[in-house]
């Protein structure tokens, strides 16, 4: 390791740090948040399941980089904007957990969701009742794994300039030193195990309901 | 009360699920809707809620007709129990069954003081109120699941296979229970099996339906079984149908009760006295029949061993049916009866059993023939 190097740029890697978490977290959220309609909606209409999920799912197979560089052609954005990587990994988020949620989904028991019904419980009150909350394990699985592939996927941006950790490869390339490049995995590691961490203690607080072997053993989290 | 009338429902590949079933669920009974699978029962009740929307006809609530409520709306007056209860996984039981109550404004104090009583009314231990639904048995979520159709106290209540995903015993034992709550509530109950014996239990009122949504026969247990209306419905309603029917009718005043040789457990053997065919009635301390036991098992004195436990008892004044039973089970031809309390009274014989039987079926003709 090289101590000179990473005492002088303390300050850069910190800012880079935050960078990338944004550049993580935001897009993670938005695509939930637009998954949650697509996968109730692949749900709810199972003709729909096949075109929704596979054209969402189509999505992903996009290389990272060619979404970063097309997407200001498409969206008249500037080639150098971080939002283009913002919407890129949005993209990618939606693409995997529309899935993730309309298999979540399906995941309820047809009982409970009958009862519901039968009950007097309106369509939207259903899913934000009974529904989602029955699916959060689920959707919370999947959304770990979304959000430890997309901390990876945004290194991908030091190429077409756009600052955060992975910039710190490009740097150590340039300057043919290791340590950049060493901090900046070790960074991206350290962030994956928190946000991982952090969702799967989400999991745990809103679902008081699991049987405890389930939420602490190798059950449907693992 | 709830009237179909003239309902039909066909599905758009043409299947005829309900065909043009006319049928009053009476106010504060319990109509059971029976048959075969593919019949149309559960279709013919879920289109009491608007489930399913009727192809044509109406259903009609205390004369309202239901296609002119709104859907939830109509589902929130009416209370609906399914088979394996579909209770809310991630609430407890006092949140399941104050779920309807919640989601309509109800202060959430309000909700689960009024789902404590629900609970004590199912008949199940307030220690249960903080578990999930996981932690309970079935029998017990069953309960939850009646206890949360009742939360807003509907004047109806649907249900479906209510007590077919449990065992046994513990369905005998819910059906019972359930048959004592409706005496305390009161409610217009529709319910749905395909269990002809759950349906005789429950219904104060029949439907068997068959095959393609017909109606076959709408009576009382009592009336299907003595007098079905189609070769169907005596198939379906099953062989011991004879037997069943004697369930009733009771024994008349000129059923002799015998008096019988009878001992307590424990008596020495030199102080038994025995019927001249050998036999004595052996009773608990409080004189209730325990069993038959024979001169030739009988030891030093009258102990458990020596009791012949095959024979059932009827108490006077059950029907006809609880008295054959005595009588058939009896390792001597003679059923024990009992008062009121379970004590012994006497005994009746097989043949006098029979002869009520006769009586009773005579009286019954000459009843149709007078109407």
């Amino acid at each position: 390791m090289n101590l000179t190097w990473l005492s002088s740029n303390l300050s850069w890697i910190l800012e880079l740090t935050l960078a990338h978490l944004w550049l993580t977290l935001i897009p993670t959220v938005v695509g939930l948040a637009l998954a949650l309609p697509l996968g109730w909606w692949a749900h709810q209409v199972p003709r729909l399941y096949g075109l929704i999920v596979g054209t969402s799912g189509l999505f992903y197979t996009i290389p990272s980089l060619a979404f970063f560089v097309l997407l200001p052609g498409v969206i008249g954005t500037r080639i150098l904007d971080p939002i283009n990587v913002v919407i890129a990994l949005t993209i990618y988020t939606l693409a995997l957990m529309v899935r993730v949620v309309a298999d979540g989904l399906a995941a309820v028991p047809r009982e409970t969701v009958e009862a519901a019904e039968a009950m007097g419980y309106r369509a939207f009150q259903r899913f934000t009742r009974v529904q989602l909350p029955v699916a959060v394990p689920v959707i919370l699985a999947g959304l770990r794994v979304a959000v430890v592939s997309n901390i990876s996927i945004v290194t991908m941006a030091a190429i077409i300039g756009v600052q955060q950790l992975g910039s710190l490869f490009t740097q150590g390339y340039s300057l043919g030193l290791m340590t950049p490049i060493l901090t900046g995995i070790i960074l991206c590691l350290l962030i994956a195990v928190v946000l991982d961490l952090l969702i799967l203690g989400l999991s745990r607080t809103l679902t008081p309901w699991r049987p405890a072997a389930v939420r602490s053993g190798k059950g449907v989290l693992a | 009360m709830i009237v179909f009338d003239q309902v039909s429902k066909t599905y758009p590949d043409g299947t005829v699920a309900v065909d043009n079933l006319s049928l009053e669920a009476p106010q504060g009974e319990i109509t059971v809707l029976v048959g075969p699978s593919g019949c149309g029962k559960t279709t013919s009740m879920r289109m009491i809620n608007r489930l399913i929307d009727p192809t044509s006809g109406s259903i009609t609530m205390d004369g309202e007709d239901t296609s002119g409520i709104d859907k939830v709306e109509l589902r929130r007056r009416i209370g609906y129990v399914i088979q394996n209860a579909g209770l809310f996984p991630h609430r407890t039981v006092l949140d399941n069954v104050g779920a309807l109550p919640r989601l309509l404004g109800t202060k959430k104090s309000q909700a689960r003081e009024r789902a404590m009583e629900l609970l004590e009314l199912v008949g199940l231990h307030e220690s249960l109120a903080n578990r999930y639904p996981w932690q309970l048995s079935g029998g017990q979520q069953q309960r939850v699941g009646v206890a949360r159709a009742l939360a807003t106290d509907p004047p109806f209540l649907l249900m479906d296979e209510p007590f077919s995903a449990v065992d046994p015993i513990v369905r005998a034992q819910l059906q019972q229970e359930f048959l004592r709550l409706q005496e305390r509530i009161g409610k217009t109950i529709v319910l749905v099996t395909h269990d002809i014996d759950e349906a005789l239990i429950l219904g104060d009122q029949i439907a068997v339906l068959r095959q393609g949504g017909h109606l076959a026969q709408v009576a009382s247990p009592e009336v299907l079984l003595r007098d079905p209306a189609d070769a169907f419905v005596a198939n379906f309603v099953g062989r011991s149908r004879g037997y069943r029917s004697l369930g009733f009718t009771g024994a008349d005043e000129h059923t002799p009760i015998l008096q019988t040789a009878s001992a307590v457990l424990g008596d020495a053997a030199q102080t038994l006295r025995f019927r001249p065919d050998g036999w004595l009635v052996a009773l608990d301390a409080q004189r209730r029949p325990i069993g038959w036991a024979h001169r030739d098992e009988v030891g030093a004195a009258l102990q458990d061993s020596a009791i012949n436990h095959a024979g059932s008892t009827a108490s006077l004044g059950a029907p006809l049916r609880d008295f054959l039973d005595a009588a058939l089970s009896s390792p001597n031809g003679d059923g024990i009866v009992t008062d009121a309390e379970g004590a012994l009274l006497g005994v009746v014989t097989t043949d006098d059993v029979v002869a009520a039987i006769r009586r009773a079926k005579g009286a019954a003709a000459a009843a149709r023939a007078a109407s």
